[in-house]
């Protein structure tokens, strides 16, 4: 979590560009989802972390090189009734985690149909990570470490172990992530000089009955490009 | 690859520079807006008093620069700038102040960009600066926020670059909220806390789709701030102005919860944002009486909550697409991942799940209240008496499917008391369900039936005595109404009489149904029943594997018993569960039973109707099973009826078996109603190496259509497992490869059976509609077996199959009543 901002000697601070991705957490119910995500974010483990309604949210920036990377982070309920609603938050999204419990076989065997799923549907460029989660309880493993590390490399993922109660590679993850994601604005989405349409922002839309799908809007008015 | 810590001196150097670099931004940035006004004033609270504006004659430079693409870019350029030095400062505070995870050797693929241990640099030769506090100091301490939001606001400034301000004040928020998690205290400081406040304030008047997104995003990191310190919550609370001698202060606004009303039903990622800030905040003031008064009794938040349960509602197709695929009766998984209307809707259901989870009494109440008034009241009634039958499908589908998302008990009894609430002569909404058990098209009835399959499920006893007992009870009260009353021997014997009901040409079948046609001698009653009684799994024969089709096999009977067995002490421990006290409470009983039947009286010229429209309508539905249905609305009808015999009332299993000898009526009780159902198929299909083939292949087809239990599609029988034969038609190409397979060695038989079921439409037989004006009873035709009319025998053959598997179902529950009050407490 630690962001040294780099620097060329002499030069103002490397407020270089902002980049700004969406990153969702899936995986079976229990595995250490929140946990990971309120380590790498708040610094923070409790050993009976509530179990997560619908999804929770929260940021964090990472200082990169020349540039800072802010996750969106969207962290889902795992329980099985959630389910179908898991394409409403990987909808959109750029990078995902993946996470299994090292000392329960089941939840592998999850984290691998989430993994044909996202191969299905989400965004075809979606960063994938792997994660198998409480690597500190050494004694429980049920899945191996090279078994799922072959498995990440046939699929083309990114893979770690991890531990969210001592710590261990959770930063690691999210720097791998904002390392392997694309920092180049995309054509036609977050693009340099987007005007907002004045007349647009003037008209107040009240109410906000749905109807419609809801994009991302992750594009800011005026001209700031990035963030 | 960790290195020494640098020297102190270089250290502070770089710590100036980062400052000083920071400084020379805003500096910019305020000199870029301060033409706008050298004298903007705040207000303590987020409200402005501007300086009156001079008349211009020309309109200001500033002005122009402001709507100047160039200088909008410039501006964020320098504002990004802020927000990265701001963004490593946080990050830097956070790292020194959380607890030290087990420090890993530096991987070098990650490369520079690792974060290091505090004061270590990194190395390859960069100059490496080291953020502090200064930068968040000098931010207070100049009111950058607030100054910003001044110029934001201004009446000169113009709409495109007043919008960016407050974008990019948005924007430090999120990175600096997130900060105070270090100390809290800090979002109380003025220079954060009043443009933070003022800026809500700003955004919930001039909504624009971004900021509105990234208003919630902050909101979140807000509520996250607050979890970890209640102790801010007043500074998010308006209180009325100090009236003098009042004792306490009122409550204007929870202002915490008020910013989210505006975006909670949003279907995009600003709903998913608000939504869930809504629940944080109920968490953090679940135990604040006073606050959760106000919102249950003078804010609008349960009205804005059941409005938006209205809205994606309403936004449902009125036609569920996929109700035209065969066999479809309910809402499954799939049907939610191919509509984007029913996930949001799914969403904001379990959302009103866990708002009644997590907020306190007097909100819960009032939320209900409201559910049944404006949602239930209004807008599901319309939705189930309208005119169009796909309609009233399509509502019923949902009604069906909101019950069972739906997972607090109160909304559950709110929907009951719903169902039967009634206005005087009309029918109630119940009735009017009752009343589509028999309606025309048997799509409707199908998922009608499953709606009821649902509401049976809940094991709500109040439900059962308004759909069966009060009816039971009043016409026969010397019913016994205790399961220690019968003889075991007396219920045993019953069920070996349910098993005679298998159909004749079905008993000669083997659990294995790749086996020839022309082997093995049909045997005789009493051996083919041994088969079915106790038959051990592990006796079965192994399924052949064939290598185009899959290996089919029977269930074995002790299946059944054992899903019977489930299934009984589901229903029986959730029916003890409930309390004198809760079925009091739930009541539902006032309706006179008399005034019920009134209601419905094409049955009542049936006589049957004594035992209420609901059974009533199930068995006539049963008593034509053979004429007039739809084989998916045959399924969930016997679902249905062995799923009411599941309940432990002795009433009912009693009246339906009419055990009492004193029966007066003369209406078709189960039994009897069976034993003429298999009396006319087993004139239809003979006992015969044909009738084995063609059974055999009805079998095979239902089979076929079951999918695999680990494919998306995956679809549950109503009865869970007990129904294997639940079709569930997603993939109907598997079946037409299947028909018109001749091979080498077909035997006679088999070309009959080719010829019965490849005739015209090779698909499961849809209903000859049920088309009669007046529900008369109609028996159809004989079928000897010298002429063979291939449909009526194709026919009779599904409901061969359905009386067989609904024999062993009812057989076997019969069974594990008699054990279940046999034992106080059988081992499962």
């Amino acid at each position: 979590m630690a962001a040294v901002a780099r620097n060329t000697a002499g030069g103002p601070p490397s407020a270089g560009k902002i980049f700004q991705f969406k990153l969702v957490l899936l995986g079976e119910a229990a595995v250490g989802k929140s946990s990971l995500v309120l380590r790498f974010v708040k610094g923070h483990f409790h050993e009976y972390q509530e179990s997560t309604i619908g999804a929770a949210f929260l940021t964090q920036t990472v200082c990169l090189d020349e540039t800072t990377v802010k996750f969106e982070i969207w962290d889902t309920a795992g329980q099985e009734r959630y389910h179908s609603l898991a394409p409403m938050y990987y909808r959109g999204a750029q990078a995902a985690i993946i996470v299994y419990d090292i000392t329960n076989q089941e939840s592998f065997n999850k984290a691998k149909a989430w993994v044909r799923e996202l191969q299905r549907q989400a965004n075809p460029n979606i960063v994938i990570a792997l994660t198998g989660n409480k690597a500190d309880l050494v004694n429980k493993r049920t899945v191996e470490y090279e078994e799922a590390q072959a498995y990440a490399d046939e699929q083309g993922l990114l893979f770690l172990e991890t531990s969210a109660k001592s710590g261990v590679n959770v930063n690691e993850l999210f720097l791998a992530i904002a390392k392997k994601l694309p920092k180049t604005e995309p054509a036609g989405t977050r693009g340099q000089g987007q005007t907002v349409n004045v007349n647009a922002a003037a008209e107040e839309s009240k109410g906000g009955c749905c109807g419609g799908g809801g994009g991302s809007a992750s594009a800011a008015p005026g001209g700031a490009a990035r963030n | 690859m960790t290195q020494r810590p640098r020297k102190l001196s270089s250290v502070e150097e770089s710590r100036h520079t980062a400052l000083e670099n920071v400084k020379k931004t805003w500096i910019e940035i305020d000199h870029l807006l301060a033409p706008l006004s050298a004298d903007v004033i705040l207000g303590d609270d987020a409200g402005a008093r501007r300086s009156s504006l001079s008349s211009h004659s020309v309109v200001p430079q500033i002005v122009l620069d402001l709507m100047s693409q160039h200088v909008l870019d410039k501006l964020n350029r320098l504002f990004d700038k802020v927000i990265s030095s701001l963004a490593a400062a946080v990050a830097r505070i956070q790292l020194r102040n959380s607890p030290s995870p087990s420090w890993e050797c530096m991987d070098a693929d990650l490369g520079q960009s690792i974060m290091s241990p505090p004061a270590t640099t990194v190395p390859s030769g960069n100059q490496v600066i080291l953020l502090e506090d200064d930068v968040l100091e000098y931010v207070i301490e100049q009111n950058i926020l607030i100054r910003t939001l001044g110029y934001s606001i201004h009446p000169l400034c113009p709409d495109a670059a007043a919008l960016q301000l407050r974008w990019n004040l948005l924007r430090i928020f999120e990175t600096l909220v997130s900060s105070c998690l270090k100390d809290p205290r800090l979002l109380s400081h003025e220079s954060i806390l009043v443009p933070l406040l003022g800026l809500f304030d700003v955004c919930t008047g001039k909504r624009d789709e971004q900021t509105d997104r990234k208003m919630m995003a902050v909101m979140n990191e807000l509520t996250y701030c607050l979890k970890q310190a209640p102790d801010l919550l007043p500074f998010f609370v308006e209180v009325e102005p100090e009236v003098a001698d009042a004792p306490s202060k009122e409550i204007r606004d929870l202002r915490i919860l008020s910013y989210l009303y505006p975006h909670i039903h949003n279907s995009g990622e600003t709903g998913q944002l608000a939504r869930s800030a809504v629940l944080a905040v109920l968490r953090i003031i679940q135990s604040e009486d006073d606050l959760n008064r106000h919102v249950a009794e003078k804010s609008d938040f349960c009205g804005i909550l059941v409005s938006g349960l209205c809205a994606f509602y309403l936004s449902l197709p009125h036609k569920c697409f996929s109700a035209f695929s065969p066999g479809w009766h309910r809402i499954n998984p799939y049907d939610v991942t191919c509509s984007l209307e029913l996930q949001h809707f799914t969403e904001y259901v379990e959302f009103c799940n866990a708002v009644m989870k997590l907020s306190h009494p007097v909100v819960q109440e009032e939320f209900t209240k409201r559910f049944r008034n404006h949602f239930l009241l209004p807008v599901v009634t319309q939705a189930l008496t309208q005119f169009s039958d796909e309609e009233v499908m399509a509502a019923t589908a949902y009604f069906d499917y909101i019950l069972r998302t739906l997972e607090d008990s109160r909304l559950r009894a709110c929907i009951f008391a719903y169902l039967v609430g009634t206005s005087s002569g009309e029918r109630n909404i119940m009735d009017h369900l009752v009343g589509n058990i028999l309606h025309a098209s048997s799509r409707l009835s199908t998922v009608t039936l499953a709606f009821f399959q649902t509401l049976l499920d809940m094991n709500y006893e109040p439900l059962l005595d308004y759909l069966i007992l009060r009816f039971l009870n009043e016409a026969r009260p010397f019913l016994s109404t205790s399961n220690d009353d019968g003889d075991v021997f007396d219920d045993l014997a019953l069920a070996q009489e349910l098993l005679q009901l298998i159909p004749a040409a079905c008993q000669l079948l083997d659990f294995d149904l790749d086996s020839g046609v022309g082997t093995g001698e049909p045997a005789a009653s009493p051996s083919a029943l041994k088969k079915f009684f106790g038959k051990k799994s592990s006796e079965r024969p192994a399924p052949v594997e064939s290598p185009r089709e899959p290996p089919l096999t029977l269930p074995a009977y002790t299946d059944y018993l054992l899903a019977a067995r489930c299934k009984l002490k589901e229903c029986w421990e959730a029916c003890a569960a409930a309390t004198d006290g809760d079925r009091e409470r739930d009541s539902l009983t006032a309706i006179s039973v008399r005034k019920t039947i009134s209601l419905f009286p094409d049955l009542e010229l049936h006589g049957v109707n004594f035992v209420g429209p609901f059974v009533a309508s199930l068995l006539f539905r049963l008593d034509h099973l053979l004429d007039d249905q739809n084989i998916y609305l045959s399924l969930q009808l016997t679902g249905l009826i062995s799923r009411l015999l599941v309940y432990p009332h002795p009433q009912i299993w009693n009246f339906l078996f009419s055990r009492n000898d004193n029966v007066q009526e003369s209406g078709k009780f189960l039994l009897q109603i069976l034993t003429t159902l298999k009396t006319a198929i087993d004139l239809i299909i003979p006992k015969s190496n044909l009738g084995k083939a063609v059974i055999k292949r009805t079998y095979r087809t239902l089979l076929l259509r079951t999918v695999k239990a680990d494919s998306p599609t995956f679809e549950n029988g109503p009865a869970g497992s007990q129904h294997l034969l639940s079709p569930a038609d997603k993939s109907p190409s598997k079946m037409s490869g299947f028909f018109g397979r001749k091979s080498p060695t077909e035997t006679p038989e088999e070309t009959v059976v080719n010829s019965i079921f490849t005739e015209a439409s090779a698909a499961i037989p849809e209903s000859v509609e049920f088309s009669s004006t007046s529900p008369r009873y109609r028996r159809g035709s004989v079928i000897t077996a010298n002429t063979p009319d291939a449909g009526r025998m194709r026919h009779a053959a599904y409901a061969a199959v359905i009386l067989s598997e609904f024999s062993q179902e009812l057989a076997a529950i019969c069974q594990e009543r008699v054990l279940r009050t046999l034992l106080p407490s059988p081992t499962d």
